[in-house]
C-alpha cells in the first residue's frame, strides 16, 4: 500500500448548530486518498457531497472525526499551509469584477508566494501548464466574467491546477460542460493525476463520467452514510441504484432520462 | 500597448512571463502619467483661486516687498495645504472605495453608497453637539476637539461597516446588500437631521457648512494628524492588498487560497474606517468620490492585481479631488462652490457610465 495523502477516521460532516443538536450531513466510517488517485464521489442530491468535499479539503470543520495529512492533522494546519496541498473547486469562484484569464489563473499561486514578489519563473511554468492543461490557451486575454459557464469551469479548473496542490477537490466539475468537454476534462483529470503523484476527488452526477474517467467511486447514499468505497471494475449497476434509493421499476426511466 | 499583444508576439504561442511584464509596463506607464497629473493639478490649485497670484513672481528675481510676500501667504499658508489635503482625502476615500468594492464583490459599494460616510457624519453630529462650547472656542484645545471629532467620525464609520458586514451576511445578493446600506444611510442622515435641530444656531451652521465639504480647513497645524490618520489607512490597506485580490473571488475560494478571511476582514473594516472616518471628519462627507475612482482605475489599468490598482486608484482619487477642488473655486462667483456638489457631478456620470459599458463590453 502507498503512503496515503489523507486520511479520515470516524467522520461526521455538517454544520455546528446553536442547540445540541447540530445538524450533521454524512457520516464516514474512514477513507483515504492515494496517489495518483481519481476518485468520483456520487450521490443523491442533498447526500452532502459538496459537505464532504468542503470539510476534506479544511474549509470547515467536520462535528467530529479527524482528519490526517500525513503526519499533519488537518485542523491544526495554517491557512496558507493547507492551501499549498489542497484546493477545492465550486460553483462559487466566479469573480464578480473584470480580470483576464491568466491574471485568474495566475491567483492559484497565491499561497506559494510572497505577498508582495513578482511571479517567480516556477510560478510561470506552473501557470502556463495549467492553462495548457485546461486547453484555454486561446483565451488567455479575454475577461473572466464574459465566458460562458462551461468556459468558466475549465478556468477554474486552471486555477486549481495552477495552484499544483497534493489534492484536488472539484465540486460538480461537469455541470455545464457538454460531452465533448467531458470526455476532454476526463482525459485531463487521468492525465494529471499520472503525471503528478497527485489524487483528485470530483463530485458529479453523471454516471458515465464517473466510470469512464475514474478508477474509485465513492458513493454517498440517501442515508448520508459513505456506502460505497470501490474501484470502479468491482462495481455493479445494482448497488449504486441501491444507494440513490432507485426501484428495479423506476430504472428504466431513469437511465434514459439520464 | 495591450498586455495581450504584447504576450504573443514574443512567441507564437502565448507566454505567460512577457504577458505579465507587459502589464508591469503598464501599470508603471499609468502611474508616472497620474502622478504627473496629480502634480500639474496641485500647482495649478496653488496657482489658481479668487486672488490672481503669479507663481513666478514668488520665486523670482525681484520676490522682495509686500506684494511677493502676500503672494507667498497665500500661497504657502491656505492654498498648498488644502492641495496637499485635497489629494490626500480623495486618495483614502478611493482606496477605501476599491477595498469596499472589492470585498462586496459588488461595483456600487464605496463609503458613500453602503453608509460610512452618514456613520461619520453622525459621529460629527454627535461630537458637535455633545462638545462643550468652551472646548470648541479654546484654540489652545483645538486640537483636542479636532482628535474628538475624527475620533468619532471614525467609530461612526467602523460602526457604520460592521452593521453592513452583518446585513450582508444575511443578504441574499448583490442587490439586497445596497438596498441596505442606502437604507442605512437614510437612516442615518435622517438621525443627523433629528439631532441638529437641538443644536444651537452657530453650530448648526459650522455643520451645514461642513456638510458642503471643504478642504480649506485643514491648515499645516491641523494637517500632520489628518495625514497620520490617513496614511495610517492607506499602509493598512497596501498591506492587505495582495489578500484583496484573493477575496475578489468571493470568502470561499480566498480561504482555498490560503487567505484567513477573518483577519483580511478585520483589517479591512480597520482601514476603511480610518480612511473614510478621518478624511470625512476633516473635510466634509465627499465620499462618492470613493466610488468613482476604482472604476477609472481599472479601465486605464485593464488588471484586477490590486498591488497595482490600489496606487492607481489612490492617484485617480487625488486627481478627482483636486479638479473638483479647482472647479469649484474657479467657476464660483465668489467664495466657492459647495465641494461635495462639485465632486459628485464630477464623479456620478463615470459610474454610470462605466455600469452601461460594463454591460455591452470588457472594460
Amino acid at each position: 500500500m502507498p503512503v496515503p495523502l489523507l486520511e479520515a477516521d470516524s467522520l461526521v460532516t455538517g454544520y455546528p448548530g446553536r442547540r445540541a443538536s447540530a445538524s450533521a450531513v454524512s457520516t464516514i466510517a474512514s477513507l483515504r486518498i492515494d496517489p495518483h488517485d481519481l476518485v468520483c464521489l456520487l450521490g443523491p442530491n442533498g447526500a452532502g457531497k459538496s459537505t464532504l468535499l468542503r470539510t476534506l479539503c479544511g474549509l470547515q470543520a467536520p462535528l467530529s472525526g479527524s482528519i490526517r495529512l500525513g503526519d499533519f492533522s488537518l485542523e491544526h494546519m495554517a491557512s496558507r499551509e493547507r492551501a499549498r496541498m489542497l484546493t477545492y473547486v465550486g460553483s462559487e469562484a466566479a469573480p464578480a469584477s473584470p480580470i483576464r484569464v491568466h491574471e485568474f489563473v495566475a491567483l492559484g499561486r497565491y499561497p506559494h508566494r510572497a505577498g508582495w514578489s513578482n511571479l517567480r519563473p516556477r510560478d510561470h511554468r506552473a501557470i502556463e501548464r495549467a492553462i495548457e492543461d485546461a486547453g484555454i490557451g486561446a483565451m488567455v486575454d479575454r475577461d473572466v466574467t464574459r465566458l460562458s459557464d462551461g468556459e468558466r469551469q475549465r478556468i477554474l479548473l486552471a486555477r486549481a491546477l495552477a495552484q499544483e496542490p497534493r489534492i484536488l477537490f472539484l465540486d460538480e466539475p461537469t455541470a455545464h460542460l457538454d460531452i465533448v468537454q467531458r470526455r476532454r476534462l476526463a482525459s485531463t483529470l487521468r492525465a494529471v493525476v499520472a503525471r503528478e503523484g497527485m489524487a483528485v476527488v470530483a463530485s458529479t452526477h453523471d454516471l458515465d463520467f464517473a466510470l469512464g474517467a475514474s478508477e474509485r467511486l465513492w458513493v454517498l447514499d440517501r442515508d448520508r452514510h459513505l456506502c460505497i468505497d470501490a474501484r470502479s471494475s468491482g462495481l455493479d449497476r445494482a448497488s449504486i441504484d441501491a444507494a440513490f434509493g432507485i426501484s428495479g421499476g423506476e430504472r428504466g426511466t431513469r437511465v434514459s432520462r439520464d | 500597448m495591450t498586455a495581450g499583444l504584447a504576450g504573443r508576439s514574443a512567441s507564437s504561442r502565448w507566454s505567460s512571463p512577457a504577458y505579465s511584464a507587459a502589464a508591469r509596463r503598464r501599470f508603471l506607464l499609468v502611474l508616472l502619467c497620474l502622478s504627473v497629473l496629480v502634480l500639474l493639478l496641485v500647482t495649478l490649485a496653488c496657482a489658481y483661486g479668487s486672488v490672481p497670484v503669479s507663481l513666478a513672481g514668488i520665486w523670482g528675481d525681484d520676490a522682495s516687498g509686500a506684494a511677493a510676500a502676500q503672494a507667498r501667504l497665500i500661497v504657502l499658508e491656505l492654498r498648498l495645504p488644502a492641495a496637499c489635503t485635497a489629494a490626500l482625502a480623495g486618495a483614502s476615500l478611493a482606496v477605501s472605495g476599491l477595498q469596499l468594492q472589492t470585498y462586496f464583490r459588488n461595483p456600487l459599494a464605496g463609503p458613500f453608497v453602503l453608509g460610512v460616510d452618514s456613520g461619520a457624519a453622525l459621529g460629527v453630529a454627535l461630537m458637535l453637539i455633545a462638545l462643550p462650547a468652551a472646548l470648541a472656542a479654546d484654540p489652545d484645545l483645538a486640537m483636542f476637539s479636532d482628535l474628538g471629532l475624527s475620533g468619532a467620525a471614525i467609530a461612526g464609520a467602523a460602526g457604520t461597516i460592521a452593521l453592513v458586514l452583518v446585513v450582508a451576511r444575511h443578504a441574499l445578493n448583490d442587490a439586497t446588500l445596497i438596498v441596505a446600506g442606502l437604507m442605512l444611510s437614510l437612516l442615518l442622515a435622517s438621525m443627523v437631521s433629528l439631532l441638529l435641530h437641538y443644536a444651537d444656531p452657530f453650530r448648526l451652521q459650522a455643520f451645514v457648512l461642513w456638510t458642503f465639504g471643504s478642504f480649506a480647513g485643514v491648515p499645516w497645524q491641523r494637517l500632520p494628524a489628518y495625514a497620520g490618520l490617513a496614511c495610517a489607512g492607506l499602509a493598512l490597506a497596501l498591506w492587505d492588498a495582495g489578500g484583496l485580490n484573493a477575496l475578489q473571488l468571493g470568502p470561499l475560494t480566498a480561504s482555498t487560497l490560503g487567505v484567513n478571511h477573518r483577519r483580511c476582514r478585520r483589517r479591512i473594516i480597520a482601514s476603511t474606517a480610518l480612511l473614510a472616518g478621518a478624511t470625512v471628519a476633516y473635510c466634509g462627507p465627499l465620499g462618492v468620490v470613493g466610488t468613482a475612482a476604482p472604476h477609472i482605475a481599472r479601465a486605464l489599468l485593464r488588471s484586477a492585481d490590486h498591488r497595482q490598482l490600489m496606487p492607481v486608484t489612490a492617484m485617480v482619487g487625488a486627481a478627482l479631488t483636486l479638479l473638483a477642488d479647482l472647479f469649484s473655486r474657479l467657476l464660483a462667483n465668489e467664495g466657492t462652490l459647495p465641494l461635495n456638489a462639485v465632486l459628485a457631478i464630477l464623479s456620478a456620470p463615470v459610474v454610470i457610465a462605466v455600469l452601461v459599458r460594463s454591460n455591452r463590453s470588457a472594460w
